[in-house]
């Protein structure tokens, strides 16, 4: 699946910041994704603010994940629960997101 | 409180800053609380429209509930024109969350400040309004979670030297939903609105249950939506009328006589009585001689159509289609029941508005309080006598009052405390006949009279009849005349009457000086008569003493003699 985005907004590096991305990653890692074939961009929107409002962003930790025919989806949280954003991960991977 | 804290904002709503005492708190967290439909956006966007018009300042306004196109189509039956202002005073921010948003453990509300906080770069904006925020804290697992973002909100606002006003749905009681949390803490004005559906219309009312740091009226205050917006039915009292000693004619040269010259300007007056006496005549007359004056009227006909109030009046000699046709006369036919005082009270202002009215005829404005609700008549009837007064417009309001129906109760009292003048309109029954009079109750400001007049109505035109007083009462129409006459007929014999009973005493008179003077007569004759007696009697009785002395003498007589010659002799 070439062509998916994942933005993760973050607030500077507050801790559920910092859980989120580690969460992130792991679930990355655990989905078994071809190296390179999702981007990960994360930004903070402290430093950034224009970014968000050019998402219209809401909540942090936010994740926008962007598949190939463009449709973003929104996960709210610190992902507490890992196992929701492994699944999710794992319907994009096989091209159909939920 | 000092520093940031006791700073305001005033809200360009005169009514609203003075509930406040001169706004909603600077760089601090307002609170408007309601159920659906109390009016929670509409109050927020009436604030957006009145800061950008006071001061030129710009609202974000974050839609996190309803889209931003249908709030700015919701406000374009508004005098403040948020189409126009959007973009330029009015930046509407589409953050409706997305319906598929998965939620995965916990979150704070920074990503939203963010966006808001380049968004008020972006505009230069002061005020930012979160309208539904409790959608987005409900997202919050606990009540502590959502006290702690709506105090990270507050701390924001000082930081980014923002002023904030979220929207929340409340229970039916006014207290806030678990949504928001602890208020009490992070938000220092909370403002509660209410709507409720009466049969007799829609009740709503605005209190303040919360300014930290400030006094302000805790009392649920009433409310209507005019084209302005939410205002309160009740004005805000203790605003003494103008004091004016300026008239404007009735339209009968003989009413104004009586008032002193006219009703006064800038006073309302009320005119009440059964149906058929001539009420909706004197109201058009008054409409009528407004505008032939150069004014400007209102002309509000309940229960009956434009077009037929002016068939009606036609037919008494009133012409009220030509000022209709000049533009100086405003005659609308409204539908009593069909709306609730409220909607009919801001149709009224807007009419007044629209037209910049001197004048205002509402007839009858009973019918404005007719419905379930009592309260809210009278609400919207005092709304609109205050209004008037605030304008300096004339208003002369009909009251229909039922026959049989005690015209101390019910419309015409609760709207008589209030007007500055109260016309009673009646029948007077005598004689087999009914005749319309008319009296003032009370004219406030004049010196009026208080008898009771006859109101002639003819096709030539109105007027009022000479009163005529009987006994104690007054008598009108043929009973009137009847009596005028009588009266004629009885006047004449009386002043015969009198003339024959001079003549007789005359006569009298006459005989007796006669008399008196023949007696004087009588007198005089039997006086001189007397002093003729006496004289003859003295020189009778000298003769014969005379002659007794010259016997005695040539006789010589002694003895008794002696006495006639002692008498006879000289001394």
């Amino acid at each position: 699946m070439s062509g998916a985005a994942i933005a993760l907004y973050v607030a500077g590096g507050a801790p559920r910041s910092a859980a989120a991305l580690r969460s992130l990653t792991d679930a990355i890692a655990a989905s078994g994704w071809p190296e390179g074939s999702v981007r990960l961009e994360v930004i903070d929107v402290l430093r950034d603010p224009a970014r968000a409002l050019e998402a219209g962003l809401l909540a942090t930790p936010s994740l926008a994940l962007t598949g190939a025919r463009g449709r973003r989806r929104w996960f709210v949280g610190d992902f507490g629960r890992p196992e929701m954003l492994a699944g999710w991960l794992a319907d994009l991977m096989d091209g159909d997101p939920p | 409180m000092t520093g940031p804290g006791a700073h305001r904002l005033p809200t360009g709503i005169a009514w609203l800053d003075r509930l406040t005492h001169g706004g909603i708190p600077a760089q601090r967290l307002t609170v408007l609380l309601g159920q659906a439909g109390a009016g929670k956006t509409l109050l927020s966007c009436q604030i957006a429209a009145g800061r950008a018009r006071l001061s030129g300042a710009g609202t974000i306004f974050a839609a996190l509930e309803e889209p931003p196109a249908d709030i700015i189509r919701n406000a374009a039956g508004f005098s403040w024109d948020l189409a126009a202002q959007s973009g330029r005073h009015f930046h509407a921010l589409d953050l409706r969350p997305d319906p598929d948003m998965v939620f995965a453990g916990d979150f704070d509300l920074r990503g939203m400040l963010a966006t808001l906080s380049a968004k008020a770069r972006q505009t230069g904006a002061e005020l930012v309004v979160l309208d539904g925020l409790d959608t987005v804290l409900g997202w919050l697992a606990s009540p502590a979670r959502r006290g702690a973002e709506l105090a990270r909100i507050g701390r924001w606002l000082e930081e980014e030297g923002l002023t904030a006003i979220v929207t929340a749905k409340a229970e039916r009681n006014g207290s806030p939903v678990d949504a928001l949390g602890p208020l009490e803490f992070a938000v220092s004005l909370v403002v509660a609105l209410e709507r409720r559906e009466e049969s007799g219309g829609t009740l709503r009312a605005l209190r303040i249950t919360k300014y930290r740091g400030s006094p302000h009226s805790s009392s649920a205050h009433a409310l209507f939506v005019s084209r302005h917006g939410l205002e309160p039915l009740m004005g805000p009292g203790g605003d003494a009328p103008p004091a004016s000693g300026e008239r404007v004619g009735s339209g009968m040269a003989r009413l104004d006589a009586l008032l002193g010259g006219g009703y006064l300007r800038g006073s309302t007056a009320l005119l009440s009585g059964p149906p058929g006496t001539g009420k909706s005549t004197l109201a058009a007359l008054f409409s009528a001689s407004v505008c032939a004056a150069g004014g400007r009227a209102v002309h509000v006909a309940f229960d009956e159509g434009p077009e037929q109030a002016v068939r009606n009046m036609r037919s008494v000699g009133i012409d009220l289609a030509r000022h209709r046709a000049s533009g100086a006369l405003r005659l609308i036919g409204l539908q009593p029941g069909r709306d609730g005082p409220e909607q009919l009270l801001s149709e009224i202002l807007a009419a007044v508005e629209a037209q910049d009215a001197t004048a205002l005829v509402v007839d009858p404005v009973s019918s404005l309080m007719r419905g379930g609700v009592a309260d809210l008549g009278q609400s919207a009837v005092r709304r609109l006598v205050e209004e008037a007064r605030a304008r300096g417009m004339t208003a002369l309001l009909t009251s229909l009052v039922e026959v049989g129906e005690d015209p101390a109760a019910g419309t015409p009292s609760a709207v008589s405390t209030i007007a500055d003048a109260w016309i009673t309109l009646g029948y007077a029954e005598r004689g087999g006949e009914r005749n319309r009079t008319l009296s003032i109750v009370k004219a406030r400001g004049s010196a009026h009279s208080n008898q009771t007049r006859e109101f002639v109505m003819t096709a030539g035109g109105c007027t009022l009849a000479d009163v005529y007083t009987a006994g104690g009462a007054v008598l009108l129409g043929t009973a009137r005349m009847e009596r005028e006459a009588e009266e004629r007929r009885l006047g004449i014999l009386a002043s015969l009457d009198h003339q024959r009973r001079l003549r007789e005493l005359r006569d009298q008179l006459a005989e007796a000086e006669m008399r008196q003077r023949q007696s004087a007569l009588q007198f005089e004759a039997a006086r001189a008569e007397l002093g003729l007696l006496e004289a003859a009697e003295t020189s009778r009785l000298d003769e014969q003493a005379d002659r007794l002395a010259r016997t005695a003498a040539s006789r010589s007589a002694d003895g008794p003699a002696g006495e006639g010659a002692n008498r006879g002799a000289p001394a």
